[in-house]
């Protein structure tokens, strides 16, 4: 993935985490009408567990 | 702490006063104390405990610097180089027991003996890793968010005095780069469009 489109992708997770839920679907529809891809990694993103990345051997929780 | 070291705290001190040769000299030293303190540690642990890496950074730092003498910054700044060395100490071992695992030479083998890091576990620490040089590929700065609150269990406050940005931003894009990791690491690798 490219820096540009990475960002593009960081720019609408943001918004969209600002929205509320009956929002977000609208404002990703609307905003990524020409790019389904685009949509599709923003959504797979938002999908993700809050609670991830803890160290790699079983200790310190750091989320 | 143990006084025949070198002086590693007025380095660290040096070196976050704006002497970059200060952290050339640090970066070996901490280095060796954390491999030496990741050994004993498996020596002496019962083959079902696992390495604690948060745990070792900390008692690296109690080891080599006096407390007396450095400010909260410093110590974030020691624990912000231990981030990347425990990263790389722990790579290491998880190749090596990748390796050993597939029958791979002896010699290998004695550093990770009393090590119980499961293959899954190996297995998952080289894709954090591997994936986490994809995030800094396309925006270094998470990347090293992530190695400094993954590797190094740096607190977000500390996370922006090591990189001299604001928690805010630190919080917004920690948040953002384990997204992605996280999408990245349960679905497999996104488009590369």
């Amino acid at each position: 993935m490219t820096p540009e489109r990475w960002q593009q992708i960081e720019t609408l997770y943001h918004t969209a985490l600002e929205r509320v839920p009956e929002d977000c679907t609208a404002f990703l529809a609307e905003a990524c009408a020409a790019a389904a891809g685009l949509r599709h990694e923003v959504e797979a993103m938002l999908r993700s567990a809050p609670v991830f990345l803890v160290v790699p051997t079983e200790i310190a929780c750091i989320s | 702490m143990n006084p025949s070291l070198p002086n590693v705290t007025q380095l660290l001190v040096n070196w976050n006063n704006g002497d970059p040769s200060a952290l050339n000299q640090l970066l070996p030293l901490v280095n060796d104390e954390l491999r030496r303190l990741a050994r004993n540690y498996l020596r002496r642990e019962n083959p079902g405990h696992t390495l604690q890496p948060t745990a070792l950074v900390n008692e690296a730092y109690l080891r080599l610097i006096d407390q007396r003498q450095v400010q909260w910054q410093n110590r974030a700044h020691f624990f912000g180089i231990a981030a990347q060395l425990m990263r790389r100490i722990l790579v290491d071992h998880a190749r090596r027991h990748a390796y050993a695992k597939r029958g791979g030479g002896a010699i290998q083998v004695s550093f990770d003996e009393g090590m119980a890091v499961t293959e899954a576990k190996a297995a998952e620490l080289l894709a954090v890793h591997e994936a986490l040089e994809k995030l800094t590929a396309m925006d270094a700065r998470k990347g090293h968010i992530v190695e400094l609150r993954f590797f190094g269990g740096l607190s977000l406050e500390e996370v922006a005095e090591v990189m001299s940005i604001s928690s805010p931003t630190v919080q917004r894009e920690w948040r953002a780069a384990k997204a992605w990791l996280h999408r990245i690491l349960t679905e497999g690798n996104s488009d590369d469009a």
